[in-house]
C-alpha cells in the first residue's frame, strides 16, 4: 500500500477506535451508586388556610420494602439491613423547607448541608471524636456529623459556635425543616417524621412513630407477632421471594398485634420479625401526616401539614400569599445513606407564581387531576459544601456572589459530576494515560507524515 | 486573567480555521502563492497565540480547580491535542509544503485538516461552556457519543489499539528513512 495511504488508513483506525472508546466507556459507577443516575418525581401542592397538601409520585417497582428485618438462622437471630440480602431498605421522600431564613438554601438547596465531617463522606468525623467533643458531644450528645448548616461551625466540623450562639441562629429562623416520609418506620401508620436541620439534623420534640424491635441486652427481639392476632409468631421463610426479603405478605408489628417475645418457642431456620415496630407518634415530630400507596409502578404519598404547627423553633410557619423554598430527595430501590436521588431548590408559592404552585383547595379537597410538576431528581455523588465553596470548584466565586447552581448546572450534569467526584481518583489516571497518548500518537502521525519529505511526491 | 484568555483564544479559532480552509482549497484547486504563504502565516500565528492562550489559561484558573472538573479536564485535553495537532501541520507544511497537495497524498492531508478543524471545533465548545454559553455543539457531539460533562478517557482495549497504530505509523516512518 502507498506510504499515504497507509499513514491515513493507520490515522483513520486510531482516532475512530479512540472516539468509539471514550463513547463506550460512559461515566464511572462507584461502588453503591444507582442504576439509574436521575429518578423523576412529581409534585403537587394544595392548601385550604390551614393545612398544606403536598403531593408526591416516583417510579418504583415494588409496593413495600422492610427497612431491616431479623431473621433466625437456627441458632440465633441476626440483623438484615439494606444490602444484607435483597428487598432491604425502605423507600422514603423527604422534603426540606425554608422561609428564607437560610438565604443560601434558595440557590444550593441540600449541597448547603453537607459540611466538613458529615458522615458518609470523605474527611467523616471519627465518631469518638464527636462523642468527646465539648459541645456536639458532651452537651448535644451526638456520636457522628450529619446535616448541618454551613454557619452552624465557625471553620471545620469541630469548631463550633457557643449554645447561646447556636439558639440565637435557630430563635432567628436560621434553621431548615425537613419532612422524611420512610415507608417502613412510620409510613405504614400515615406518619411522617419530622424533623429540622440546624447544627445537626435533630428529631422535633416527641416521641417517633416506630421503634427498634432488638434487645440488645438478651440478643434477640423484643416483641414478635401475636398468633391470635396475626396468624403467626414471625413471617416464615416462604413468605419472601426465594432470593431476597421482598414480603409476598407484608406485616407490621403494631401495638394491636404484638406479644412479648417468647424465647422458648421452636423457631425455625428463616422465621423473620421486622426489625422495626410500630407505635403511636406524639408532640412535634408527629405533626405531618403522610397518606398514599402504590400502584402501577408508581408510590404516592401526599404529605398534610397544618400551616402553622405551634412549633417555630422546629417547624417553618407557612402563611397564605407566601414563598417558600423546598428541595426533595428520595430513597429508592433499597438505597440508604447518601446514595439518594436529590433536587435543586425549588420555589413553593402558595396562591401566587413558583415552580411549584400551591393552589387553594376548593371545598377543601385537593383537585390532583390537574398537571403535575415533574422535579428530575439525580444523584448527587460525595460532592460536599467545602469542595463547591473551595479553590477545587471553578465556580466558587460564581458561589461566593450568590449564582445559584441551577444558573450553570442542570441536574443530568450534575449527576455526571457526582459520580466523578466518587470516583475521581480513578477517572483522573486514566484521563491522563488517555491524554499522554494521545500526545504520542500525535507525535507518531507528525514522525510519519515527515517521513514522506524523504520519500518524494 | 480570564477575560484576557477569553480574549486570546478567538485568535487561533480563527487563524487555524483560516488555514484550514486555505489548505483544503489548494486541494481542489489551484491558489495563488501568496494565498498559500498566508495559509502557512496564518498557521503559524495559530499556534503562536494558542501557547499565549493555553499560558492565560493557566494562570486564569487554579490548576486544582480545572483538574477536578470533568469539564475542566476535558478542556484541557483538547487544548492540548489541538494545539499539538496544528503545531504538527505547521511543521509539516513547513517542511514538506507541496508535497502535501501532490497527487496521492491528498486525502491525507484533507484528513488531517479535517480532524484539526473538529478538534478547534469541540475545543471552543468546551471552552464556552466553561464560560457558561453553549450553542448546541454539546447536544450534536452527545448523539456523536461524546459527553462532555463526562471526562474523555479511553478503555485499555481502546489504548491499546491507539498504542499499536502509533507503532504502525513509526514503523512507516522508519521504513521511508530507511529507503531514503
Amino acid at each position: 500500500m502507498p506510504t499515504p495511504r497507509a499513514i491515513t488508513l493507520l490515522l483513520l483506525v486510531g482516532l475512530l477506535t479512540a472516539w468509539l472508546g471514550q463513547s463506550l466507556i460512559g461515566p464511572p459507577r462507584p461502588d453503591g451508586s444507582p442504576d439509574r443516575l436521575l429518578l423523576p418525581l412529581q409534585v403537587q401542592a394544595a392548601h385550604d388556610d390551614e393545612r398544606i397538601l403536598i403531593r408526591l409520585r416516583w417510579p418504583t417497582p415494588e409496593a413495600h420494602r422492610y427497612h431491616d428485618v431479623l431473621r433466625f438462622d437456627g441458632e440465633r437471630w441476626e440483623v438484615l439491613g439494606a444490602g444484607d440480602a435483597p428487598g432491604l431498605g425502605e423507600e422514603r421522600v423527604s422534603m426540606m423547607l425554608d422561609d428564607g431564613g437560610v438565604p443560601e438554601f434558595a440557590r444550593y438547596g441540600g449541597y448547603l448541608l453537607i459540611g466538613d465531617g458529615t458522615r458518609f463522606m470523605p474527611g467523616a468525623a471519627d465518631e469518638a471524636d464527636v462523642e468527646a467533643h465539648p459541645i456536639l458531644g458532651q452537651e448535644l450528645g451526638l456520636s457522628d456529623i450529619r446535616k448541618h448548616l454551613p454557619d452552624s461551625r465557625l471553620g471545620r466540623w469541630d469548631e463550633v459556635p457557643s449554645t447561646t450562639a447556636l439558639e440565637a441562629q435557630r430563635a432567628a429562623g436560621y434553621f431548615l425543616d425537613l419532612w422524611h416520609w420512610r415507608g417502613d418506620r412510620g409510613g405504614p401508620v400515615n406518619v411522617v417524621d419530622d424533623l429540622h436541620v440546624a447544627e445537626h439534623r435533630h428529631p422535633d420534640q416527641g416521641r417517633s412513630s416506630y421503634g427498634t424491635n432488638w434487645d440488645d441486652e438478651r440478643g434477640q427481639p423484643r416483641y414478635m407477632f401475636d398468633p391470635e392476632r396475626a396468624g403467626q409468631r414471625a413471617l416464615h421463610a416462604g413468605q419472601f421471594d426465594t432470593d431476597g426479603m421482598a414480603p409476598a405478605d407484608t406485616r407490621f408489628l403494631t401495638p394491636d398485634n404484638r406479644l412479648d417475645f417468647d424465647p422458648e418457642h421452636d423457631w425455625q431456620p428463616g422465621d423473620t420479625l421486622p426489625r422495626r415496630f410500630l407505635r403511636e407518634a406524639d408532640g412535634s415530630r408527629a405533626d405531618i401526616e403522610g397518606h398514599g400507596g402504590w400502584e402501577n409502578g408508581w408510590r404516592e404519598v401526599v404529605f398534610s401539614r397544618a400551616l402553622d404547627t405551634g412549633n417555630p423553633l422546629e417547624d417553618k410557619v407557612i402563611r397564605p400569599g407566601g414563598q417558600y423554598s423546598v428541595a426533595f430527595a428520595v430513597h429508592s430501590g433499597g438505597a440508604t445513606g447518601r446514595h439518594h436521588h436529590v433536587s435543586l431548590p425549588l420555589s413553593l408559592g402558595l396562591d401566587r407564581p413558583a415552580d411549584i404552585p400551591v393552589q387553594r383547595m376548593p371545598g377543601g379537597r385537593p383537585d390532583w387531576s390537574r398537571e403535575s410538576r415533574e422535579v428530575m431528581l439525580f444523584y448527587p455523588g460525595q460532592v460536599n459544601w467545602p469542595r463547591i465553596t473551595g479553590p477545587r470548584h471553578a465556580g466558587a466565586e460564581a458561589v461566593d456572589q450568590g449564582i445559584p447552581a441551577s444558573a450553570r448546572h442542570d441536574a443530568y450534569q450534575l449527576a455526571l459530576y457526582g459520580v466523578e467526584a466518587e470516583a475521581e481518583d480513578a477517572v483522573v489516571r486514566r484521563w491522563l494515560i488517555s491524554v499522554g497518548l494521545g500526545l504520542l500518537f500525535i507525535v507518531a502521525v507528525a514522525a510519519a507524515g515527515l517521513s514522506l519529505g524523504r520519500r518524494g511526491p | 486573567m480570564s477575560g484576557l484568555h477569553h480574549m486570546l483564544v478567538h485568535f487561533p479559532i480563527v487563524l487555524w480555521l483560516l488555514a484550514g480552509s486555505i489548505m483544503l482549497l489548494r486541494l481542489v484547486r489551484h491558489t495563488p502563492e501568496w494565498l498559500q504563504m498566508a495559509g502557512l502565516l496564518a498557521l503559524a500565528l495559530g499556534v503562536v497565540t494558542a501557547l499565549a492562550a493555553m499560558l492565560s489559561g493557566l494562570f486564569a484558573w487554579a490548576p486544582e480547580a480545572v483538574l477536578a472538573s470533568p469539564l475542566g479536564r476535558n478542556k484541557l485535553a483538547f487544548a492540548l491535542w489541538t494545539t499539538a495537532w496544528w503545531s504538527m501541520l505547521l511543521i509539516l507544511h513547513w517542511r514538506l509544503s507541496a508535497i502535501l497537495f501532490a497527487p496521492g497524498h491528498r486525502l491525507l492531508t484533507a484528513v488531517l485538516v479535517l480532524v484539526g478543524i473538529v478538534l478547534v471545533t469541540i475545543t471552543g465548545t468546551l471552552g464556552g461552556l466553561l464560560g457558561g454559553v453553549s450553542a448546541g455543539i454539546p447536544e450534536l457531539l452527545r448523539q456523536a457519543g461524546f459527553e462532555v460533562y463526562t471526562t474523555i478517557r479511553l478503555p485499555w482495549w481502546a489504548l491499546l489499539v491507539l498504542v499499536a497504530s502509533g507503532l504502525g505509523l513509526l514503523r512507516l516512518a522508519g521504513g521511508e528513512r530507511r529507503q531514503a
